[in-house]
Parts: C-alpha cells; sequence; structure tokens
C-alpha cells in the first residue's frame, strides 16, 4: 500500500516539477494579479462589477470575495482546462509514457497522480488569483480586508470546481475522439453550455436541493444564494455601469450553513464520472492501440478517402508547375498552405460545404450563420498552422530551405491568411454582391484571425493559446448585438469602418509583433 | 526464464509484425538482429508489456505475462529505440522519478546509477542542457535503477561516443551474469563483443536463433573477397551481395557473401557475423 502511494507521489511531485519550471507559469501568474485588477475597477470609473438592480454593492470583502471568486472560477474553468489538458499527451509525444508502461505502476495510480498534480496546480494558480484579489480589496475596498471571507468564499465557491475540470481534462485526453484540437474546440461548447445551465439547475432545484450539487461551476448556486439573501431578482456579475445617485447596497455575504456547505463539497464528486471515463479510455501508451487519427488511416474507406483528397490537392494546389524552380516565399506559402490542404482533410469537407451553402443558403444566413460557424471551426485548424513546425521537431529542416527563416513569420501569416480566403472565399463573393462594406469586414475579420493565430501560435509554441482565446473572443461577438466594438468580421451587422479600420491596424501590428518576437528568437537561438 | 510461444502480433490493419514466432532463453545476453521493419520492436514491445499478442504467450519465470504483467514490470527494465525525457527536470530528477514509479526510494541507489553510466557530475543540471548522448545514457540509467532481471535494450548505443560504447557493452556484459537481456541493434559489432545468443528476425519470423558460433558456422565457404577495377564494381555491385567495398591503390576490395565466388576469381575468407546476418536475411522466409 505504502509503495503504492509512493508511486502517486512520484507522479504528482514530476507533474507539479515540469508545471511549476514552465517559463509560462510565471507570466500566467502576472496574468492572474492583471485579472485581479482588472476585476475590481475604480467605483470613480462608473462602473463596478457586482450591481444589485442599477445600484453598486458596497466594496465590503463579502462582496469582493463572491465577485471575484465566481468570475475566477468562470474563467479558470475554461482557461484551467487548456493549461492542463496536456499531462498524458505530454508523455505520450515525449516518448516517457513508454518508459512509465513498463513500470508497475497501475493506469488507476497513474492517471491519479496525473489528477492530483494538476488540482495541485490549478489550486496554486487560485491561491495566488485569491491573494491577488485581496490585495487588490486593500487598494479599492470601501471596508476593511478580510481575510478569512476570502478563504471561505473561494474555498466554497472556487475550489470545488477544480477537480471536475482537472478530472475532465484527463477525460479530454484519454477518450480518443476528445483527444486533440477538436477535443479542445468540443470543450469550449462543453463550457458555453456549463453557463447556460446553472438557471435550469435551480428552476428544478426547488424542492430537491441536491440536484444543485450538479452544477460544480458554482453559478447557479450563487444565482439562487443570492436571490435568497438579498430578495433581488435583478443583479449584475460583470463590469457595468450604476447609478451614482442611489447609495450603494450594502451585501453581508452568503450564508454558509452546513447544507450550502455539502452541497458545494458534494459537487467535487462529479469528478469521479469523468475519471471513471478517463481510466477505461487510457490505452497505458500501447504503441497497436494509435489514436483514432491513425487507425483511420489504414481504413478502406480512408484509403479512398486520402485518394480523393489527393486528387483535389492536385487540382487546388498542383505540384509540378511554377512551384518548381528557384525557391521564393511565394512557392514556399504555396506549398504550406498545400500542407495543410493534405494535413486535414477536412478542410475538403469545409471548402465544399460553404460553396454549397453560399450559393443555396439566402443572403442573410452567410453573414449571421455560413461566416460564423466557418470561423469556429477554422480556429483549431489555423491554430495549427504557425505551431506545428517547432511541435513536430520540423522546424529545423524547414529552416534550413532558403527564403524561411528570415520570413517565416510572413510564411505562417500568408499561409494562415490563404487558407482561410480559400474556405471563406465564395461566401465573400456572394456577400459582396450584396453588401459590400460587409465583404469588406468578413474579410478583415479573416486578416484578424490569421495575424492573431500567427503571434498566438509563434508566442506561445502552442495551440491552445489560440484557440481558447479567440473561441473566447469569438463567442464574445457572436452573442453580443449591440457592441460594435466585438463586431471584427462584421457577423452582426453594426461594425463601423472606424471599428473595421481599427481592427485592421490591430491585425498589422500582431505581424509587427510576431515578426520582432521571431527577430529576437532567431538572434537568440542563432546568434545572426 | 523467457518462453515466448507462438506469439503472433496482427494490427488492426492487417499487417502482421510478429508471425508465430517461438524460443527462449536463460540468464545472458540475446542479441536481436534484423532488418528494419523486421518486427523487433514489435516483439520488445510485447515482452515489456507495453503491447499484447494476438495470439501465443510469452512466459517469465514461468509466469504468464498477459497475466500477471506487473510480475514481469516489477522485475523489468526497458529502453525503448525513441524514448523521451522531460527537458525541464534534472538528471536526478527524472531518474528519482522512473526509480519510484519501480518501487526505487533510495536517493543513493539512484546516484549510483548516474555514477555508473558517468552522469553524477551533471545529476543536478536540466536535461534539456544535455548532448543526445548524454540523454541515452539517462535512459540507460533508468533502464538500470532497479537491478532488472529482465533488461530489454532497443539500439542503445546509438547517439554514444566509442568510449561510452565500450562502456556501455561491458555494463551489459557484467549484467547478462545474472539477468537476461535482450539487445537489439544494427551495430553488428556491438552484439559480437557482448551476445551469448543471437536471434534473426524478417518480416516477423524468426529465421535462426543460436550462438554467435553457430551463426558463424553458417557461413563458413559462403564470404568470398576480391580486388576488381572501379569500373568492374561499377558492373558487379548490382549483381553481388556485398558486405563492404573498401577503395585502395590497386583496386576496389570487395568483400560479398553467397554461395559461389571461385568463377569470379574471388577467394574465401574468414566469415564475419555481418557476413553471416546477410547471408541468413538474404535466404527465403521460412513458411
Amino acid at each position: 500500500m505504502i509503495n503504492k502511494l509512493i508511486e502517486i507521489r512520484s507522479v504528482i511531485l514530476m507533474e507539479c516539477i515540469l508545471r511549476f519550471r514552465r517559463s509560462t507559469t510565471p507570466i500566467l501568474f502576472l496574468i492572474l494579479c492583471g485579472a485581479a485588477f482588472l476585476l475590481m475597477p475604480e467605483t470613480s470609473s462608473g462602473g463596478v462589477m457586482f450591481l444589485i438592480g442599477n445600484r453598486r454593492v458596497l466594496l465590503n470583502s463579502a462582496a469582493t470575495a463572491l465577485t471575484s471568486a465566481i468570475m475566477g472560477g468562470l474563467v479558470f474553468s475554461l482557461v484551467g482546462f487548456y493549461l492542463i489538458s496536456n499531462s498524458v499527451s505530454r508523455d505520450l509525444q515525449t516518448g516517457v509514457g513508454k518508459l512509465i508502461a513498463a513500470t508497475p505502476l497501475s493506469s488507476l495510480r497513474y492517471l491519479a497522480g496525473k489528477l492530483a498534480g494538476n488540482i495541485a496546480y490549478l489550486t496554486a494558480m487560485a491561491t495566488v488569483f485569491m491573494i491577488a484579489c485581496m490585495g487588490m480589496h486593500l487598494l479599492r475596498g470601501e471596508m476593511p480586508l478580510e481575510p478569512i471571507v476570502f478563504v471561505q468564499t473561494f474555498g466554497i465557491m472556487f475550489l470545488p470546481s477544480i477537480p471536475c475540470i482537472a478530472a475532465i481534462a484527463l477525460m479530454f485526453e484519454c477518450v480518443p475522439f476528445l483527444s486533440g484540437r477538436g477535443g479542445d474546440v468540443l470543450f469550449f461548447f462543453f463550457w458555453t453550455l456549463t453557463l447556460a445551465l446553472p438557471p435550469a439547475l435551480v428552476s428544478a432545484s426547488k424542492g430537491h436541493a441536491w440536484i444543485l450539487a450538479a452544477d460544480f461551476t458554482g453559478l447557479g448556486f450563487f444565482v439562487k444564494e443570492i436571490i435568497s439573501v438579498t430578495g433581488a431578482t435583478n443583479f449584475t456579475i460583470g463590469y457595468a455601469p450604476f447609478n451614482a445617485a442611489l447609495s450603494p447596497v450594502f451585501f453581508s455575504g452568503l450564508k454558509w450553513i452546513s447544507e450550502i456547505v455539502i452541497l458545494r463539497l458534494a459537487s467535487v464528486l462529479f469528478t469521479i464520472p469523468f475519471f471513471g471515463i478517463a481510466w477505461v479510455a487510457f490505452r497505458r501508451f500501447d504503441p497497436a492501440r494509435g489514436s483514432s487519427h491513425e487507425k483511420a488511416k489504414t481504413g478502406k474507406i480512408a484509403r479512398l478517402w486520402q485518394t480523393v483528397v489527393s486528387a483535389w490537392l492536385r487540382i487546388v494546389v498542383p505540384r509540378g508547375g511554377w512551384l518548381v524552380g528557384p525557391p521564393s516565399l511565394v512557392k514556399a506559402i504555396a506549398l504550406d498552405v498545400r500542407l495543410t490542404l493534405a494535413l486535414y482533410p477536412i478542410f475538403f469537407i469545409l471548402i465544399a460545404s460553404s460553396l454549397f451553402s453560399s450559393l443555396l443558403a439566402p443572403m442573410s444566413a452567410i453573414r449571421t450563420s455560413i461566416l460564423p460557424i466557418t470561423f469556429f471551426i477554422l480556429v483549431p485548424l489555423l491554430a495549427s498552422i504557425s505551431t506545428r513546425d517547432r511541435q513536430r521537431n520540423t522546424a529545423r529542416l524547414i529552416f534550413s530551405a532558403p527564403c524561411v527563416r528570415r520570413q517565416f513569420v510572413l510564411l505562417k501569416f500568408f499561409s494562415s491568411l490563404l487558407t482561410t480566403v480559400l474556405v471563406g472565399f465564395i461566401p465573400l463573393v456572394r456577400l459582396s454582391l450584396d453588401d459590400p462594406f460587409g465583404a469588406v469586414a468578413a474579410l478583415n475579420g479573416i486578416l484578424f484571425m490569421a495575424s492573431a493565430a500567427t503571434l498566438l501560435g509563434l508566442l506561445t509554441g502552442t495551440p491552445k493559446t489560440f484557440v481558447v482565446m479567440f473561441l473566447l473572443f469569438l463567442y464574445t461577438a457572436t452573442s453580443s448585438k449591440t457592441t460594435p466594438a466585438f463586431d471584427f468580421a462584421g457577423l452582426q451587422g453594426i461594425a463601423t469602418p472606424s471599428i473595421v479600420l481599427l481592427y485592421a491596424v490591430a491585425s498589422i501590428l500582431m505581424v509587427v509583433a510576431a515578426f520582432g518576437f521571431e527577430r529576437w528568437r532567431m538572434n537568440r537561438d542563432e546568434g545572426f | 526464464m523467457l518462453n515466448i510461444e507462438s506469439v503472433t502480433k496482427r494490427y488492426r490493419s492487417g499487417t502482421i509484425a510478429i508471425d508465430n514466432i517461438s524460443f527462449e532463453c536463460s540468464a545472458g545476453v540475446v542479441g536481436l538482429l534484423g532488418p528494419n521493419g523486421a518486427g523487433k520492436t514489435t516483439l520488445m514491445q510485447m515482452i515489456v508489456t507495453l503491447t499484447r499478442p494476438t495470439s501465443g504467450r510469452i512466459l517469465f519465470l514461468g509466469r504468464d505475462i498477459q497475466r500477471e504483467p506487473d510480475f514481469v514490470r516489477s522485475r523489468l527494465g526497458f529502453l525503448p529505440q525513441d524514448f523521451g525525457v522531460y527537458e525541464s527536470a534534472t538528471a536526478f530528477e527524472f531518474l528519482s522519478y522512473l526509480g519510484g514509479l519501480k518501487g526505487i526510494r533510495s536517493r543513493q541507489k539512484v546516484m549510483e546509477v548516474l555514477e555508473a553510466v558517468n552522469l553524477h557530475a551533471t545529476a543536478h543540471m536540466m536535461v534539456k542542457t544535455f548532448s543526445g548522448g548524454m540523454k541515452q545514457r539517462l535512459g540507460i540509467a533508468q533502464a538500470l535503477v532497479n537491478d532488472p532481471e529482465l533488461l530489454i535494450v532497443d539500439e542503445p548505443t546509438a547517439g554514444l561516443d566509442p568510449e561510452e560504447r565500450i562502456r556501455f557493452r561491458n555494463l551489459l556484459t557484467t549484467l547478462g551474469r545474472n539477468s537476461l537481456v535482450i539487445l537489439s541493434t544494427h551495430i553488428v559489432s556491438d552484439l559480437a563483443a557482448v551476445a551469448g545468443r543471437i536471434a534473426v528476425v524478417k518480416k516477423g519470423k524468426l529465421i535462426t536463433i543460436g550462438t554467435p558460433e553457430e551463426i558463424l558456422s553458417s557461413a563458413f565457404g559462403k564470404v568470398w573477397e576480391i580486388v576488381i577495377s572501379s569500373a568492374e564494381f561499377e558492373y558487379q555491385k548490382s549483381k553481388l551481395r556485398i558486405s563492404s567495398a573498401v577503395q585502395k591503390a590497386n583496386g576496389v576490395h570487395v568483400r560479398f557473401v553467397g554461395s559461389e565466388g571461385t568463377s569470379l576469381g574471388a577467394s574465401a575468407v574468414e566469415p564475419e557475423l555481418e557476413d553471416a546476418y546477410l547471408l541468413l536475411t538474404d535466404k527465403a522466409i521460412p513458411s
């Protein structure tokens, strides 16, 4: 028994060493401090994060702790997933998995260690965030800091979601069709579902309080308790302007009675089914049970599919012709686009469906449905273009080719841009016939997307950063019907020429920043 | 010690990686030889319980490793060909980690193994600062950390400098006194130096298994040497099964294998393991 515990401890310890030693960890700590700063704006700014009716809530410890715990918990349940969803895949990619698989460590203990390591990491993050929020309370709070209130609120509202997120991340890594970038996108939609679920749980919980245990993010629980404590049905969490003429409301805090605490702790039990699925699906690094993608390659249907894709590639980007001859940046871009299309045959479906739906659907559907859906699907695919070379260790091979190293940013940017235009070409043409400004805005959105993918991919080296940030942005942009500032591609039809110009400038700045970063890295690595 | 009984591995695609292989080994160093794609790695992966045979069984010390995988895992050291390391851990941390998973708790033991592979001076340095050879030695160290009774090493000397290769070969010889070491390599001279028995595999089938002497004896009278001009060499090289060709002042010294060489004016020479291997893998696959 002791040996088994030591094995789990070894896995946890190594997980923590690897995570805390990452160069991005201190940056994340800084970002958390920045997030705490943004979560507690000065009241003189005219807006606050917690309103009841249109009266602001007095910034005492109970109010600031609850606001930051709820907002932080929501963001953590999304970002936390992407931060930790590489613990098993890391072992697979580095090859350490094979070494581990040949030890007596059971799959259950291995996964338990990974789960606990990820919980420890996210808890550390949450603790840093809580301390930063306490610091901000000292700066901007209107009542004295009560550390116990913060610890209690974070402990009950925030922490129970962490084991669930860690288990979900593990499940996504272990279940073949959920692993990879497709899973990253699926999780995003799962997360949006968890935002929509709490109101339903609140209404279902009348007389059946235990139903709220299913609300692991704590949002529904928060809604129910705020209604119960303040009697208000109209309240806002998130930055909103308040009526300065009205006196602030005093919020005494939630009542931490044992029933509530037990309900929150019970939500931790939701870790078990997710962990169970991960355990059942885990393949213990068996090379014969490769990813579904690899298996698909060997099937008859897949072989037929490959033939279709190859034929299509020959038409879209022919191998011979002008691609033969002295190397140039343009040829390198064309070859990179060709590689993308060959690596992800889904582009074939995407282009075909975009073509047919644009021709058959009514004009209004192009802006409101076809383009947004296309953008959502393109996010994980674009994310790989600027990161795949370093992730697959082919960067050095590619850099040895002429015209590539010094123009790598341009290569990746134009490759992303062209790939996106290839998918969105027909919708854009059709849109331009009816709404030329809408077409310009959509093209500008494509430009913004390609430059963001290039910058974030090169900056962080992982596709996950772009996936999570852009999906969140896209989600906000497609659900915000009244704020022109979010309408980066004219999808809501409310973008103004100045907004379009602003995003165009932002796109150029991102490419310039990527160029500067890559030049700095080149100087550092190769002494140019 | 290790019994491989009618083991077959068939992938879902229908590819047969290992086709009804049977042999047994006791303590000592057993070399696995075969061309790329012969099934050596798949066979080793089945022995270390990384993947399961489609049919047949593997017994270690009389216990079925499929039914009792932990029995073999707790006595196993494994160095795969394409293993990796955690770049942001130190050598000591990495070895302590894998040692911990194998039930090794002693820091001293970890340091001893690092010393055995000549990494003790860099034990507390991050692995990302290591050269390829140093990483390979760290891989060797993790395979040895639990004093394995069964050591499986796939291409272990790749990336090692000549001095380290000799050091490692000596280490294997010492280990082979009490344990079973299965060593797969393309460097035939490594096998000649340490292996007590050699198994030759091709296209998933076992062609032969025997001592180096037995393997060599199969090549007696079938290894030839001839000195020819460069022009003649260009003509002959596609026709002969050449094991070496060295350009010297008097022409190209060509060493080749085959049942007949006198008609070309070649003289028979003493076979080496590499010649025997070429002859064996050149044969038709036994049915």
